[in-house]
């Protein structure tokens, strides 16, 4: 390799095939990524901890494995971020909070012990929407994250972080959860790929809760094949989560790019086609004409009651984080940023029949997916209906000059698989005439990740966007 | 039938929006035993507003007789491997 440049802007893939083959050393990867934080981490605001002196440690214990032909799993020698909701032993959790500031965690999170054995080098702890109840990692204990793309453009959340280091090329790959769309969210406004996995593939073990019933953790990185080098490692029954499902595993690395023939792409009209931004809907227009000349058929479905979907959303990913804080709500509520705080306060007073509805609503909106799975393979739609807003917006004008409430308008597409807990994947599908990113949600039948993930790797390889890159 | 079924339950429908007024909230706030200074309480009204308003209309749609026998998605099951635990 010529330089740090061109090793940063190698895939995951690729980085740890020339590991495994010896052509590049972990040393150089990680210095890579070190450099590239020193040099943007300033502007980005993207990672709360930098573990330097431990990540060029491992790099150097894992160039002398390689070079005797010993590789750990993957992910050896890797740089790899993790959101600061999962636990990595020795090191604070602080979920992007001032109240957990100083809670070290004793072990790791089942996510991470598992990457950790696959080979990966923790480079970091990524910044966050505070507790993740938000979507626009506005935090005001480590500072606003910033969109690589444009640093005055916010760069989404709760997994904000992860999402920026990936696209400004500080990490190979990186850990996010996912609540109401905090995964998908920031991949789509960085331009990067990331998968919600079905409720249940991936422990939740050792990571701060939002909403236990939504609850999920996944990868973010540049292409869907590396999300499924990191999907391979990390999915499966822990059980130390009883939430996890002992179903057999797929290998999410095979058979990617071989989905699309006779693929049959299910859309809701008037849901997914409408209240979107103009160049929003221009590029998922744009990309489902691409996969329909690869093989794929569009297929209109109804599925009623679509609408409700963002206040039984609202509902509980309101009342749950507020039962998990409410002794530090009574103690210490100065500690929580004031957005966060005035949510976990109004979640206290929501009536707990109107929680249960939305629950069973969600029962309902699951059932109508799955009916309509018997016609169509995945759902199709944007992400979000909106590109990056500028840092510290609340607001966002869609169409018609109309501000409305950004937290509505962001779980519009990517609560529905929060709700019926169904895997989706974000994949990044086009730019806007600001040159921010766009992103496409891929939703499909549970336990399905494989099959999102190959029509992800087959829609990415005829398309560029992967390749694009930020300058910072 | 099946049309009817579907139907949202008629009768007087509430309009939270218009009742909720800074004593009720801190009226629940009470309830819940959760401090709210009167700051708090203005800053949480309009919210509540809005989010009581759609989350009674989901109620009303909930409410259809058609959907009696829909179960919260958070239902316990057990699994028979938990047997093993004993």
């Amino acid at each position: 390799m010529s330089g740090a440049s061109d090793l940063l802007n190698l895939t995951l893939t690729e980085a740890a095939r020339l590991v495994r083959g010896r052509a590049v050393s972990p040393v150089e990867l990680v210095d890579a990524s070190l450099a590239r934080i020193d040099a943007t981490d300033a502007r980005l605001h993207a990672l709360i901890r930098v573990f330097a002196e431990q990540a060029r440690a491992v790099a150097k214990a894992m160039e002398i494995m390689a070079r005797a032909g010993h590789v750990l799993g993957p992910l050896h020698g890797v740089p790899i971020a993790l959101k600061d909701n999962i636990a990595v032993q020795g090191f604070p959790t602080t979920a992007g909070s001032r109240i957990l500031a100083d809670a070290l965690s004793e072990q790791d999170a089942t996510v991470a012990a598992r990457l950790r054995q696959a080979g990966a080098i923790f480079i970091g702890k990524l910044n966050m929407h505070e507790f993740a109840w938000g979507g626009t990692s506005a935090n005001p204990h480590y500072g606003t994250v910033a969109n690589p793309w444009n640093t005055t453009r916010f760069a989404g959340g709760s997994s904000g972080g992860s999402g920026a280091a990936v696209a400004a090329r500080m990490c190979y790959g990186a850990l996010g959860t996912d609540t109401g769309g905090s995964i998908r969210l920031p991949a789509a406004i960085n331009g990067v790929c990331g998968i919600r996995p079905t409720y249940g593939r991936v422990s939740n073990h050792g990571i701060i809760p939002l909403a236990w019933s939504m609850d999920t953790a996944g990868p973010l990185a540049r292409t869907a094949a590396d999300c499924a080098v990191m999907f391979n490692v990390m999915a499966g029954h822990d059980r130390r989560d009883a939430s996890t499902d002992a179903c057999a595993l797929d290998d999410y690395t095979a058979d990617l790019e071989d989905n699309v023939k006779g693929l049959r792409i299910g859309v809701i009209p008037g849901y997914f086609d409408a209240h979107l931004q103009a160049p929003v809907h221009a590029a998922v227009s744009q990309a489902l004409g691409v996969l329909m000349t690869m093989g794929a058929h569009i297929i209109d479905i109804d599925i009623p009651d679509i609408q409700a979907n963002i206040s039984a959303q609202l509902t509980i990913e309101a009342t749950e984080p507020s039962t998990y804080h409410q002794q530090w709500l009574r103690e210490r509520p100065q500690d929580y940023g004031e957005d966060v705080r005035t949510l976990l306060e109004v979640g206290e007073l929501l009536p707990a029949t109107h929680y249960v509805q939305a629950q069973r609503y969600r029962t309902m909106l699951r059932q109508h997916f799955l009916a309509a799975f018997r016609k169509v393979d995945v759902f199709i739609c944007p992400t979000l209906p909106f590109t990056a807003t500028p840092v510290g917006a609340t607001e966002v004008v869609i169409e018609n000059g109309v501000s409305e409430d950004m937290l509505g308008a962001i779980m519009r597409f990517t609560g529905i698989p929060s709700l019926t807990g169904l895997p989706a994947l974000s994949v990044p599908c086009g730019f806007d005439s600001d040159g921010m990113p766009i992103g496409m949600q891929i939703i499909g039948q549970p336990f399905a990740e494989n099959y999102l993930l190959g029509i992800a790797a087959a829609y990415q390889k005829v398309t560029g966007f992967a390749v694009r890159e930020p300058k910072l | 039938m099946a049309d009817e079924d579907s139907k949202p339950v008629r009768g007087p429908v509430e309009h939270p929006e218009l009742r909720l007024t800074p004593d009720a909230v801190a009226a629940l706030a009470n309830a819940a035993s959760l401090p709210l200074s009167a700051e708090r309480v203005a800053v949480l009204l309009p919210i509540l507003r809005i989010w009581l308003a759609d989350s009674a209309a989901l109620n009303r749609l909930m409410q259809a007789p058609a959907h009696r026998e829909v179960l919260p998605i958070t239902v316990l099951r057990h699994r028979a491997s938990d047997a093993d635990l004993r």
